[in-house]
């Protein structure tokens, strides 16, 4: 079995402090949901996790069965089996869908597909995803819809075959359709026993696939973990149930300097953010 | 130099496409592109680098499309002029270039509108490795009484190494009201979220530089007719950079 452990993880962004030590074991063939208000740290612990360098490790450690994530370059830890859906996929003009893709497979291959078995990988994996299969020859994600992108991060998951997979808000932008598309493949992914780590705001997506726990950051901690009830109370109430049933204050994120002036509660605490 | 550049003239309405190798020599080009003539001038050095000077007239109703992949080693220094002087007189200029080890390779393009309704175009892109030097270093000039004229400038170039030192110095001189122009000038390194979304994927830091740089310069070979000559082009790209 494969054991994915973040232990007491502070992390940094532009030396501000996002994650306040986050404690966190995922296992294969388990399915964790991360939920949390906006701006509250999750992206900010998959990027971490993934080797982002825009996201500062001040202390804590990230195990991959026992073995130090922390010292791996971002490619190693793609090697090692760790996979990140991203909440924003760049979009990289020029580098070929289709040649990123093999380059992708073929990085963690000891002898490379041959050029007949990769089109044929390809071909099947499109159709799966319910994608035209002329977009391998567009470039990277440029010009691609916002579901688009989405769909495209599956597909890598899906011929990347991670350990453990880290999906954020991987449903954002779906249409009704994509959405059954992504949360089937997900489940057959599931089935091959890989571990999720599935970022959402929405029950909707939870509903469509197997979950084992649920945890809801809050403050860059974790301030919440249970079963999939947390989901169906936080998709009807929100989030304001924390704060009156466990006394946890629920940090706003910094209003942009443009829109200071709304209410004397968020400059306070803005002012207080800002230290 | 001067005493053997080399002259092109097509006459009125003609329709000419024209390769021109500088691994084989180059000593300059004059070329004069007659009234409704249309000339896609292919320019390529795979080999070592020359210095040149292009001086190109472009007459009423004529069309001047030229593109230039220069993967050559070594120094050089290209001035290329290209002058609008009829109405109507269209011209395009395209370059991808590549300066590696220790290559100092300099750019100078001018654009001189001189006439009405005039249209101008200069894309001029570059990678920069190793310690090597790149400059470009762009003119686009309306001058008085050519109404309605139109020019734009680009200029992108990628600093791949720590080493390598580029410079994008673009100018737009502009003497009259009714025209539009623009410029834009784009000097960095390759982006840190493209290269940590390639190496999330498994693709090693070099590797992932390498894919990038090749989908930057290679789009350049869409812009040559002859199919050998784009095999060409995309190998030599892969294996330069
Ligand atoms: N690259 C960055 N540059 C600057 N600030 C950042 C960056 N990434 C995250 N932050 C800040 O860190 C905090 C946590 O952001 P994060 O993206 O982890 O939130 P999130 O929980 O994923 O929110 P959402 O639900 O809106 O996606 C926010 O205040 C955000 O502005
Ligand atoms: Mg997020």
């Amino acid at each position: 079995m494969d054991v994915l452990k973040i232990v007491d993880l502070h992390v940094n962004v532009e030396d501000k402090e996002i994650l306040k030590g986050v404690s966190l074991t995922a296992r294969s063939g388990e399915t964790v949901a991360l939920l949390g208000p906006n701006g509250h740290g999750k992206s900010t612990l998959l990027q971490a996790i993934m080797g982002n360098p825009r996201y500062r490790i001040t202390s804590g450690q990230i195990l991959l069965n026992d073995q130090d994530v922390l010292t791996m370059s971002v490619d190693e830890r793609s090697k090692a089996g760790l996979f990140l859906g991203m909440q924003y996929p760049s979009e990289v003009s020029g580098v070929v869908n289709a040649d990123f893709l093999r380059a992708s497979i073929n990085a963690r291959r000891a002898k490379p597909l041959s050029l007949f078995q990769f089109y044929r990988l390809l071909d099947s994996t499109y159709k799966k995803m319910g994608i035209p299969f002329e977009m391998a020859n567009r470039s990277l994600n440029v010009g691609f819809s916002g579901g688009e992108k989405k769909r495209n991060e599956i597909l890598q998951m899906i011929l990347l075959e991670p350990r453990f997979a880290l999906l954020d808000e991987i449903d954002s932008g779906l249409d009704i359709d994509a959405m059954t598309i992504v949360a089937s493949a997900i489940r057959e992914e599931q089935e091959k026993g890989r571990g999720f780590l599935v970022v959402s705001h929405y029950a909707r997506l939870y509903n469509m696939i197997n979950l084992n726990r649920t945890i809801v950051m809050v403050n860059g901690k974790i301030a919440v973990e249970g079963g999939p009830e947390i989901i169906q109370k936080i998709d009807t109430k929100g989030y304001e149930w924390i704060k009156t049933e466990l006394g946890i204050d629920i940090e706003k994120e910094e209003p942009a300097m443009s829109a200071v002036s709304i209410g004397v509660c968020a400059t306070k605490e803005a002012i207080r953010d800002g230290k | 130099m001067a005493n053997n550049i080399r002259k092109i003239i097509l006459a009125d309405c003609q329709k000419q496409e024209l390769i021109v190798d500088f691994s084989e020599g180059f000593d300059g080009l004059e070329i004069n592109v007659g009234k409704g003539a249309n000339l896609a001038l292919n320019l390529i050095n795979f080999g070592e680098s020359r210095n040149g000077k292009i001086v190109v007239k472009v007459e009423e109703n004529a069309e001047l499309f030229a593109t230039m992949a220069d993967f050559s080693n070594g120094n050089s220094r290209l001035d290329v002029a290209i002058n609008l002087v009829g109405s109507n007189a269209r011209g395009t200029w395209r370059l991808s270039t590549l300066a590696s080890n220790q290559d100092d390779k300099k750019y100078a393009v001018h654009f001189h509108h001189l006439a009405q309704s005039t249209y101008g175009l200069m894309d001029n892109y570059g990678v920069a490795r190793n310690s090597s030097r790149l400059a470009f270093s762009g003119a686009n000039e309306i001058a008085r009484g050519a109404k309605k004229s139109k020019t734009k400038q680009n200029a992108k170039i990628i600093v791949f190494d720590e080493g390598a030192v580029a410079k994008a110095d673009p100018r737009l001189n502009i003497d009259e009201n009714e025209v539009e122009a623009s410029h834009a000038a784009v000097v960095g390194k390759l982006s840190d979220d493209h290269l940590f979304y390639l190496m999330s994927r498994g693709l090693n830091l070099n590797q992932a530089k390498k894919l990038i740089t090749y989908g930057y310069l290679l789009p350049i070979a869409n812009y040559f007719h002859d199919e050998a000559m784009k095999e060409k082009i995309a190998k030599i790209i892969e294996e330069r950079v």
